[in-house]
């Protein structure tokens, strides 16, 4: 089934008109979800990071062009693959719950530095936006 | 990687929408969240970045994905693309 653009133009109206509750017990169902490790590989390939993520078991590969885009991707597209609702995503997207360690994000953002490997741990500093 | 190229959105996009009609999965397209694929029987989904240009690892790799969960071949993949 594919969803067209007119359908997610009207619900994102729908969506500010009649916000959706959130409820707290449901946010921590869905960030305990979450797997607790993550490791990303990456590598620069013209001008953008590609990274393979492997998560649990799960294995993708996403994209950013930069550090920040990077970074936020690897969040996005594991919020995505754990079947976390919509109405939860942007909550736990806030959050930054997967950040990479200082060092390995400078080498993210250092042109010459080609390739890497970063292991995030999940932070619970998402748990006060609940 | 001499075989894969980045593509186009929109290319992905009419892609997405051939395999979301002739195949077993679910295409979710929501907002400018990572495009959902998701394969019926093994309940398994794949993340597609849903901006500008996907690059030629991760086709290669999107594409690998679909033939192990037996969704469609190679040949179908590259006919289709």
């Amino acid at each position: 089934m594919f969803r067209t653009l007119e359908l997610i133009k009207r619900s994102r109206l729908l969506r500010k008109l009649f916000k959706p509750e959130i409820y707290p017990e449901v946010f921590f169902a869905n960030f305990h979800k979450l797997p607790s490790r993550i490791t990303v590989e990456w590598f620069k390939d013209e001008g953008m990071i590609i990274g393979k993520v492997m998560a649990d078991g799960k294995e993708f590969m996403t994209q950013g062009a930069n550090a920040d885009e990077f970074v936020e991707m690897v969040n996005e597209s594991i919020i995505t693959v754990f079947d976390v609702p919509y109405e939860y995503f942007d909550i736990i997207k806030q959050s930054r719950s997967y950040s990479p360690p200082s060092e390995e994000y400078e080498k993210l953002k250092t042109p010459s530095v080609l390739r890497g490997s970063i292991g995030f741990v999940k932070k619970d500093n998402a748990l006060k936006f609940a | 990687m001499g075989q894969f190229a980045n593509i186009t959105f929109k290319r992905m996009k009419n892609f997405l929408k051939w395999l979301g009609n002739h195949k077993t999965v679910d295409v979710l397209v929501a907002g400018n969240h990572p495009i959902k694929v998701t394969c019926h029987e093994s309940k398994q989904s794949y993340p597609l970045p849903g901006h500008r240009e996907v690059n030629k690892h991760i086709v290669k790799d999107f594409m690998e994905w679909l033939i192990k969960n037996g969704i469609l071949t190679e040949e179908e993949f590259k006919e289709h693309l």
